[in-house]
């Protein structure tokens, strides 16, 4: 008994094995929305993780900026030192003897401690205790001067001495050489070499329904973009930069597979044996030896050879790939004006332009063990393309010529590479050039 | 190997077309498993549609272990067992159904001349308990302790509820050959 009921276990078992039933059709359009929807927020989540990750450096490298270019906040610590600590009638000091009416060059006032100071202070016959008070930091030029004509204060911590008859505020001397370079303001010219990854996609409007599913399906490429830059400094704050780039992008058609060695079966005359739709336009083959075949649609692809004219399994081609790769390159001639907003070691821009874009490599290949296999073309695309920008560009300065940049910037392609009927299709990208500038 | 990991890949990056190789291929043979677990076809769909959704979002977990048609079943298998869960059946099975002993069990040739189709249709009006023991056991291999846990129903349960559905399903496919048989006959 026990043995037939296992009996029906089998039955049941490698009667329903392999079986299949073909679910309803919308179920597939059910399906298809949810895991879209559930994929935008990571895609929003991944800009605003940027956008937040930009922010705070940029805040980061704001106040780094301050802290280095405020050195009077550090002189704070020394009006705050305690009195006990720095007692105006105990000042212990070595005495040197140098020549009358020399200035008094004081040691690095930054300095918290009062006891600090001791081994470099002069007290010369005649001299004045000199107040806190009286030092004046000019923070335009960013040097420290003294002044004699104030008076000292009981309480007031004293820094050092000085021969009255030598100290005047015009003709003081700077006690204080900031560390910070200090821009020179002739330097008009500057020319900066930027590289970027850049992350390229469409947005696509219109009634083409199809058209825009076969669009939503493709996926963009690794990019980059990279070039020369020159800017000229109108004024303290606003400069006009242009240059040349050049830039890199595509992205990858799935779900076409593409098989090598067609040739011998290729009968009819001409290259152009496939047609594929895409958002970037029409891409044709022009090496007889490729064939395609699409896996998911029957309305990408327009050929003779449809699969009840010619089976690639049977005629053992080579398999090459499942996806085919549109890749385009550009030379870009920027206009850009770059309008300072934050004047400090780290300065902060905007910058915003047009840049016309000449289309100098249209390919499209198939991939074979990290090698390209081409294809063919994109057809109908414009040889010049125009583009807006607007960036974020932050510049530190290492020295009074040399400085690195970072500039986030946004790129939205006024008229599109190509034209589809029905379809309005609005590429845009973001990058995040980086780069060594030199000013002249 | 490598073509499923070329979809899996496009489908992880969000390709659209991926997603729809992957479903246009498993689709079929995981709507037969949900109907094979459902109470009707509307179940079914809404099985097969909440296990694909979870397919989608747990592909970045699959490590290539095992095969892939193994994994996705079971994520469909799961679903049908919360489906199951949710619904709370209950009523006690036994009341309803008083099973008799078949006259007669039905001999190797007359469950050779049993379909697929007639087979999921047998197994689909056994009560949901039954049905849902008979499935995991049976079909799938899970032990009975497995299965108390699966549907938090103790042991003895589970080797009742199979034992019960065994009966119906011997006495379904007895009348069924029967009625083959008289067709064929005339």
């Amino acid at each position: 008994m026990d043995n037939r009921r296992a009996n029906i276990d089998l039955v049941f078992r490698n009667g329903l094995k392999d079986y299949e039933v073909l679910p309803p059709s919308e179920v597939w359009n059910t399906i298809r929305p949810v895991i879209r929807k559930k994929q935008k927020p990571f895609i929003i989540l991944r800009a605003a993780a940027m956008i937040a990750v930009v922010l705070s450096l940029s805040f980061l490298a704001y106040r780094w900026s301050m802290e280095i270019s405020s050195p009077g906040q550090e002189n704070n610590t020394v009006a705050q030192a305690p009195e006990s600590e720095a007692p105006a009638g105990n000042v212990p000091a070595e005495v040197i003897q140098p020549a009358a009416g020399t200035n008094v060059r004081l040691p690095v006032i930054a300095d918290a401690s009062f006891q600090d100071m001791k081994p470099e202070i002069s007290v010369i016959p005649g001299s004045e205790l000199i107040a806190i008070q009286n030092i004046i930091y000019q923070p335009e030029n960013g040097r420290v001067l003294l002044n004699n004509r104030g008076t000292l204060r009981q309480g007031v911590p004293v820094i050092g001495r000085v021969v009255p008859e030598s100290i005047n505020l015009e003709e003081a001397e700077p006690l204080y050489q900031p560390a910070i370079p200090v821009k020179n303001q002739s330097d008009r010219w500057s020319v900066a070499a930027l590289v970027s990854p850049t992350y390229y996609t469409n947005i696509y409007s219109g009634s083409d329904d199809l058209g825009a599913r076969e669009i939503s399906d493709e996926q963009a490429l690794f990019s980059y973009s990279g070039g020369v830059a020159f800017s000229y400094k109108i004024n303290k704050r606003l400069s006009v930069q242009s240059g040349l780039y050049y830039s890199s992008f595509g992205q990858e058609l799935s779900g076409i597979t593409s098989f090598g060695g067609f040739r011998p079966y290729d009968y009819t005359k001409g290259d152009r044996n496939f047609e594929v739709l895409t958002a970037s336009g029409i891409v044709y083959t022009n090496n007889a030896d490729v064939f395609l075949s699409d896996n998911l649609s029957d309305s990408r692809i327009s050929t003779r050879y449809t699969n009840d004219v010619f089976d690639p399994a049977k005629a053992n081609l080579q398999f090459l790939n499942n996806s085919l790769r549109q890749n385009f390159s550009y030379l870009e001639l920027p206009v850009f004006l770059r309008y300072k907003i934050v004047d400090k070691t780290v300065d902060f821009n905007i910058i915003g332009g047009l840049s016309s874009n000449l289309l100098v490599n249209n390919s499209v290949y198939a991939s074979l063990d990290g090698s390209k296999y081409q294809v063919g073309k994109t057809e109908g695309l414009s040889l010049i393309t125009f583009s807006s920008a607007l960036g974020l560009g932050m510049e530190y300065s290492f020295t009074n010529n040399l400085s690195l940049n970072l500039e986030p910037t946004f790129r939205y392609y006024i008229n599109p590479f190509s034209e589809i009927s029905g379809l309005k299709i609005h590429p845009y990208s973001l990058g995040i050039f980086s780069g060594l500038s030199f000013r002249f | 190997m490598s073509d499923i990991k070329n979809i899996i890949s496009g489908c992880l990056k969000g390709n659209r077309r991926d997603q729809e190789l992957l479903y246009r291929r498993h689709a079929a043979k995981l709507y037969a498993v949900s109907l094979q677990y459902a109470g009707n076809d509307e179940e079914a769909r809404d099985i097969l549609q909440e296990g694909f959704i979870k397919i989608f979002e747990n592909l970045v977990h699959y490590k290539y272990e095992g095969s892939f048609e193994g994994w996705i079943r079971r994520i469909i298998v799961n679903t049908a067992l919360e489906k199951y869960r949710d619904k709370h059946y209950l009523y006690r099975v036994e009341d309803i159904y008083r099973i008799p002993e078949p006259d007669a069990e039905p001999d190797n040739e007359d469950y050779a001349g049993l379909e697929a189709t007639d087979l999921l249709e047998i197994i689909r009006e056994l009560p949901p308990k039954y049905r849902m023991v008979f499935n995991l056991f049976a079909i799938e291999g899970y032990s009975h302790k497995e299965i108390s846990k699966m549907i938090n129903i103790s042991e003895g349960t589970s080797k009742s509820n199979l034992s019960r559905a065994r009966v119906i399903l011997q006495r379904r496919v007895s009348s069924y050959t029967g009625l083959k048989k008289k067709a064929i006959n005339g």
